[in-house]
């Protein structure tokens, strides 16, 4: 019989989610080191402030609504997985695949509208910053969805459900980053 | 009306309504324009929403202890390198030392504020490519690192996501080995007399 997860004997945690908490512990340098960069400089550059008078804040808003409401139909997939419920929660997974899609709709829609208005990354180190930042974060939202869709698939047919929760905690991980994405980028001015 | 209040009674639909209205807070608190009140509504609200996601989403609290350690090594090396780094680019001066390129750059930018005229734009927005602007071979950064060079965050997005992912993954999983093979060791101890 194939095991569905196997549990690592010394930590006692099973090895897909010990590796998704391995993935978030790099993710956290990598996006704690960019952004730890990003105010460094920011406090040290108060001229920032005008280039960010750009951002649209109305755009970054929409889209944490977006991410915080896909967070909670990620964790409600979570939580029908665990009462057996695939089906469930392979529904609550297409809505929160349906918040990135949107998330990356409107995040295309504002940098079109940057860019076509002279705002690129090439700017200055503002937009630098912020292209990078936001890049590298969508980057992270389109891997999610694509993951998450296959997540779904087996789910719909009652298969693999632990990984319902797994795909959650990365998810939940890009939601945080855009939490501080949100104010360091579009509020701050 | 049902469906409502059940949904209502779960608990995350409770800590997303939560987080919903801190939302509110950290978008509403800045149009004040009070610089104590920003800071506290858009970062201080924003900790505390990056804190009930981990905890009641991502179930941190109920995790096993490992999980928790390694979160806390990575805030620790992020930690680490805001602590080395941030003297030399947070602050412009010290007792022995003046960076002249990092304060000429934010006279610069304060003096010369970009215009942004539409048209005018359009072009180089089109054209911008790997070729950096003069504008940007201008706006050196202390080091004399052009940060405005695409090639330059490259490098930088190579370095950070190849090397600090590759050393972390090597590192905690050399730390689990021995974790691992350490407790077998001592189990086998045990049984055998």
């Amino acid at each position: 019989m194939k095991p569905i997860a196997t549990t690592r004997a010394a930590t006692g945690i099973a090895t897909g989610k010990l590796a998704v908490w391995w993935v978030l512990a790099s993710e956290v340098v990598i996006f704690g080191g960019l952004l730890a960069v990003y105010i460094m400089h920011r406090l040290g550059h108060p001229e920032w402030g005008d280039a960010a008078i750009h951002t649209n804040v109305r755009l970054g808003a929409l889209n944490t609504f977006v991410l915080l409401s896909s967070s909670l139909t990620a964790v409600l997939a979570h939580q029908a997985a665990e009462r057996g419920d695939g089906k469930t929660a392979a529904r609550f997974l297409y809505i929160t695949i349906g918040g990135a899609v949107t998330f990356i709709g409107v995040k295309s829609y504002e940098w079109w509208y940057e860019i076509s208005h002279g705002y690129t990354i090439m700017t200055n180190t503002f937009w630098s910053f912020y292209y990078s930042a936001a890049g590298l974060h969508a980057l992270h939202v389109i891997a999610g969805a694509v993951i998450m869709a296959f997540v779904a698939r087996d789910a719909k047919r009652n298969i693999e459900l632990h990984r319902v929760e797994l795909i959650g905690i990365y998810w939940h991980f890009v939601d945080i980053v855009w939490i501080f994405l949100f104010p360091l980028l579009y509020i701050a001015k | 009306m049902a469906v409502l209040s059940k949904m209502l009674s779960n608990h995350y639909v409770k800590v997303y309504l939560a987080l919903i209205g801190l939302f509110v807070v950290s978008v509403a608190g800045p149009t004040l324009e009070i610089t104590w009140v920003t800071l506290t509504t858009a970062f201080g609200v924003a900790v505390i929403k990056a804190w009930l996601v981990i905890k009641h989403f991502m179930h941190l609290a109920i995790e096993r202890p490992i999980a928790k350690w390694f979160l806390a090594a990575s805030v620790l090396l992020m930690v680490l390198l805001w602590g080395g780094v941030a003297p030399d680019v947070q602050k412009h001066e010290g007792a022995n030392w003046e960076n002249v390129a990092a304060k000429a750059a934010v006279e610069r930018g304060i003096s010369e504020p970009e215009a942004h005229d539409d048209e005018a734009h359009v072009e180089q927005a089109v054209t911008a490519g790997l070729v950096p602007t003069a504008k940007s071979n201008s706006n050196l950064l202390p080091g004399g690192y052009n940060f405005t060079h695409v090639a330059f965050w490259s490098v930088v997005g190579l370095v950070a996501v190849g090397t600090n992912a590759v050393a972390i993954m090597l590192l905690l999983g050399a730390g689990l080995l021995v974790f691992e093979t350490v407790k077998k060791y001592r189990e086998k101890r045990e049984v055998s007399p």
